[in-house]
């Protein structure tokens, strides 16, 4: 995938998600004219990029967009909500095709279908245009109707509209003394009746250069047209003799026109520029009096004087005339120099001079006409034997499909990693490969980690080795490097912070498809957009949200009807705040719908054997409401297509405590629903107790851990199966770390017949971990466990250590 | 090196054109609206202009407009455009530009004529 591909899908998304927004706008402000132009403009950009790629299927939906918006924007189709929808439905597929281009490298044929029929509908809006599509040689569609119902004569034959590739083969034969026959097929409306397969007929006809089908009058809307009835001219260019034509469409003979085509006759239409006129026949070779040139540089110098001709031949008068006459008489001087005739500079500069003083472009006119009337000396003869002489100056325009066929364009690659855009004249931003920056965190965490080894290194300099000034160096070093290591850190943490509103700006969207699909009327207020979190934490948020507001939508907020007739207004309010606390980001969503009964899912939990008749009795309605995030409760009585399922809440709770984050609810019946989710702010180092069981070391996060302490055997009691002791007045529940890992080793007590146990605060409340011994603690950039690992709850993640091991990270809350 | 100034609001197009034109040996620069343009301009005025028409603050006629009327040197300009019809032409040239192309444009097609443009053998 090369760089220019991977910024046309980044820019096309930008684009989209400002098209998203601009129609949101809209539906507030219709009238706003400068949101239709802006609209109007962002369509066009998506639309000039595509060009420059092979995705038939996006172009064809972004043309079909941007003459729709063309037409709104010049008052000929009315802006409304179901242009607004098709617009949105149309953006959605170009978004899908990125997505697909970006995966695959390529779009698939199967999104043709899609792609016509999207097309068709936007098209079916804008009734002043008519379509027209092309065929065989197959490029885009847009034409406008050419009615062409009698014989035309060659001169009036649309031979403009050829390929230049097509046009220079049609040369060639007409050079080798072959006939090129132009040829129009008009079907009569019945003929599907009758038998006729016309599509069939033309694609057969002999030696066919090049093909198109055009539509005879403009097309209908797509609900009152009549399949049937066959309003198509095909026009086709073939080199096949008269005879055999006439054979082919022998049985439909007063429905075709055949014409031979004249190129000479082509060739002398006043459209044709004055250094034209000097090529008497087509494919007659001049001499040049300097080197022979390439036929494109010809056609081209041809083409940029007769622009500078008709610039000169303006004749308004502007304030920037004086500007204008010296661009063009530099222009004048470059062609003259490429075409072998330096000398004409002195000539031309002259005539600037006059000009500029009288105010007039009438003496670089004058230095024209005469160089004109000179004989051939810069006239150009093609080197190769193309004949292009005669058919491309015909039109000053340098249109694309002018330029030289001969070569085939491949597409220079360039080194452009990073782009350098500016959002505004102030701000400057570059654009960065996610993968660089991922790549720069790890080395930054093993700096933090291999660092340590530092101060390791200075303790065994003074024990082992003896050397306490080598000690106390190795020390003051280390402390350097632990600042610059940190602060290294902390920068790039910074780098990867992003804001939420990454997310949060798709919401206005879902909320108003999944309201509307659902009847109900929801207003959604965001608030702290700008709060911001690390990258990857950011990006776990997204489907859990997605999921807590369909519920919020599907089964809290009630129906109007039910809302008024409950006192409430009727339309409900979903609010998704954010905010920073410390180190945490808290992302709250609150609706004001009917909330969740605790007594419903008391009994639901009861049912599916979640809690059992003594959890039942116990449970406060705090966390009873709570349980609807574990998997299989719901309080829908009807599942829906939506949710109800009694999935998406426990969805939204894996992800969250993926990244170490916690989610809560708080319901009050008939009020509302609250859900708050806590985030760490980055994946920052941590502090973590190495401990040993069973002769392996595991880590655990020092913000559980209240202390260590090794407790005498004899103080722990045994009551039924589990184990206690009392620290410092209290009692304290004790559990194995290897019967809670499913390791069947015993712990050891150590020497004095003492267990390490390792007290621990979880939710409030206090418990002893029994482990082998403890290790001591380190800084630790924690990982959390990817791939097959990952559905392991017992870890939270591993850190890489400075010796290159692995160590594992124990998730307390989990195990426990 | 000859300096060239490409002045379109798409970074896509943007970065088309100076993957062609800087592997030929030109200076590229970019500038994503007219407002930006004029400003490069009159910082260091550039030897050709390669112009886009639709963009925000100020349009591609609003650039080349502005850009003549300087007292600086007035380099060729291509205006670059979807339409290929005479009255749109037109228009470009009434702005001050002296060549039009159509999108999309073909390397080899800037490419001759950046080339001549500039007077390069």
């Amino acid at each position: 995938m090369n760089a220019l591909l991977d910024q046309f899908i980044s820019e096309t998304r930008e684009v989209l998600q400002g098209i998203g927004n601009i129609l949101m706008q809209l539906e507030q402000a219709p009238g706003d004219a400068g949101l239709m132009a802006e609209l109007f403009r962002m369509v066009h950009t998506l639309k000039g990029n595509s060009g420059l790629f092979e995705f038939p299927e996006m172009t064809r939906v972004l043309h079909a967009s941007e003459d729709l918006m063309d037409a709104v924007k010049n008052g000929r189709t009315a802006y409304s909500q179901g242009l607004a929808d098709q617009l949105l439905d149309a953006m959605d597929f170009v978004g899908i095709l990125c997505d697909e281009i970006e995966s695959k490298g390529r779009i698939d044929a199967s999104h043709a279908g899609d792609s016509v029929r999207l097309a068709e509908d936007l098209r079916a809006l804008n009734v002043s245009r008519a379509a027209a599509a092309e065929t065989v040689a197959g490029s885009q569609t847009g034409a406008d109707v050419s009615s062409s119902a009698t014989m035309p004569a060659s001169a009036h034959l649309p031979l403009a509209d050829l390929p230049e590739a097509v046009r220079l083969k049609a040369l060639q034969h007409v050079m080798d003394g072959n006939a090129v026959h132009w040829i129009a097929y008009t079907p009569v409306k019945e003929c599907f009746f009758q038998g006729d397969d016309p599509f069939f007929t033309a694609r057969q006809t002999p030696d066919i250069l090049w093909g198109r089908i055009l539509s005879r009058e403009p097309w209908p809307p797509l609900a009152e047209l009549d399949a049937y009835r066959c309003v198509l001219e095909f026009q086709m260019l073939t080199i096949a003799p008269r005879k055999v034509l006439d054979e082919h469409f022998r049985y439909m003979p007063d429905q075709v026109s055949i014409v031979a085509v004249d190129w000479a006759a082509v060739n002398s239409s006043p459209a044709a520029t004055a250094p034209a006129e000097k090529n008497a026949a087509p494919g007659a070779p001049r001499q040049s009096a300097n080197s022979p040139m390439s036929g494109e540089d010809s056609t081209a110098i041809e083409a940029i004087l007769a622009a500078q001709r008709q610039i000169l031949a303006l004749d308004d008068n502007p304030a920037w005339l004086a500007g204008r006459l010296k661009s063009a008489a530099g222009v004048l001087v470059n062609c003259c120099k490429v075409s072998g005739d330096p000398n004409a500079q002195g000539g031309i500069e002259a005539a600037l001079q006059q000009a500029l003083d009288k105010g007039s472009s009438a003496p670089l006119l004058a230095w024209l006409a005469a160089r004109e009337s000179r004989p051939p000396a810069a006239a150009v003869a093609p080197s190769r034997d193309t004949g292009a002489n005669g058919g491309a100056p015909a039109i000053p325009v340098a249109a694309a499909p002018e330029s030289a066929a001969a070569t085939a364009d491949e597409f220079p690659m360039f080194a452009l990693q990073a782009d350098e855009t500016t959002v505004s004249p102030v701000s400057r931003s570059f654009r960065v490969d996610q993968a660089k920056i991922d790549r720069l965190m790890n080395l930054i965490g093993e700096t933090i980690v291999s660092k340590n080894a530092l101060s390791y290194l200075a303790k065994r300099a003074e024990d082992h080795f003896g050397a306490p000034e080598l000690s106390r160096e190795i020390n003051a070093q280390y402390a350097v490097i632990n600042r610059i290591a940190e602060e290294m850190q902390d920068t790039i943490m910074q780098v990867r912070m992003m804001p939420v509103s990454f997310v949060f700006q798709r919401f206005p969207r879902l909320v108003r498809d999944i309201s509307r699909k659902l009847g109900k009327e929801v207003k959604l207020l965001l608030e702290g957009e700008e709060t911001e979190a690390d990258k990857n934490i950011i990006e776990s948020l997204n489907a859990p949200l997605i999921h807590i507001i369909r519920n919020s939508l599907d089964h809290g907020i009630e129906t109007p009807e039910v809302r008024r007739a409950s006192g409430k207004a009727a339309s409900g309010t979903l609010t998704i705040r954010a905010a920073q606390e410390g180190d945490r980001v808290l992302i709250d969503i609150i609706d004001d719908g009917k909330g969740i009964d605790p007594d419903i899912i008391k009994r639901k939990a009861y049912e599916k054997g979640v809690i059992d008749a003594a959890t039942l009795e116990r449970i406060s309605d705090r966390e009873a409401v709570n349980l609807v995030l574990t998997a299989g409760i719901s309080t829908a009585e009807v599942v829906s297509d939506l949710s109800g399922r009694g999935v998406g809440l426990d969805v939204a709770r894996t992800a969250v405590r993926k990244v170490n984050g916690t989610i809560r609810l708080e319901s009050e019946v008939g009020k509302g629903t609250r859900i708050r989710i806590s985030l760490p702010l980055s994946m920052t180092v941590t502090q973590a107790m190495i401990v040993k069981s069973d002769g392996q070391l595991f880590g655990v996060p020092m913000d559980h851990v209240v202390e260590i302490v090794r407790v005498p055997c004899s103080a722990i009691r045994t009551f039924k199966h589990s184990q206690t002791t009392v620290l410092r007045g209290h009692i304290v529940a004790l559990k194995t770390l290897n019967a809670l890992l499913g390791l069947r080793a015993e712990p050891q007590a150590n020497a004095d017949d003492e267990m390490a146990v390792l007290v621990t605060r979880l939710d409030g409340e206090i418990m002893g971990l029994i482990v082998d011994d403890f290790r001591g603690t380190v800084d630790i950039i924690q990982k959390p466990l990817s791939g097959v690992l990952s559905g392991i709850a017992a870890y939270s993640g591993s850190a890489l250590m400075g010796d290159g091991s692995v160590l594992m990270v124990l998730n307390v809350k989990e195990i426990v | 090196m000859k300096r060239i100034l490409i002045v379109d609001d798409a970074a896509t197009m943007r970065m088309y054109y100076r993957g062609i034109l800087e592997p030929a040996g030109y200076a590229v620069e970019e500038a994503f609206n007219g407002i930006e343009a004029l400003e490069k301009s009159l910082q260091e005025p550039f030897d050709l202009y390669v112009v886009d028409i639709n963009m925000p603050k100020l349009d591609g006629y609003g650039f080349l407009r502005s850009l003549r009327r300087e007292a600086i040197p007035q380099a060729p300009a291509i205006m670059v455009s979807v339409e290929s019809a005479a009255p749109d032409q037109t228009k470009a040239y009434l702005a001050g530009a002296n060549d039009y192309l159509v999108k999309p444009v073909k390397p080899a097609q800037l490419l001759t004529h950046v080339r001549i443009l500039l007077g390069e053998e």
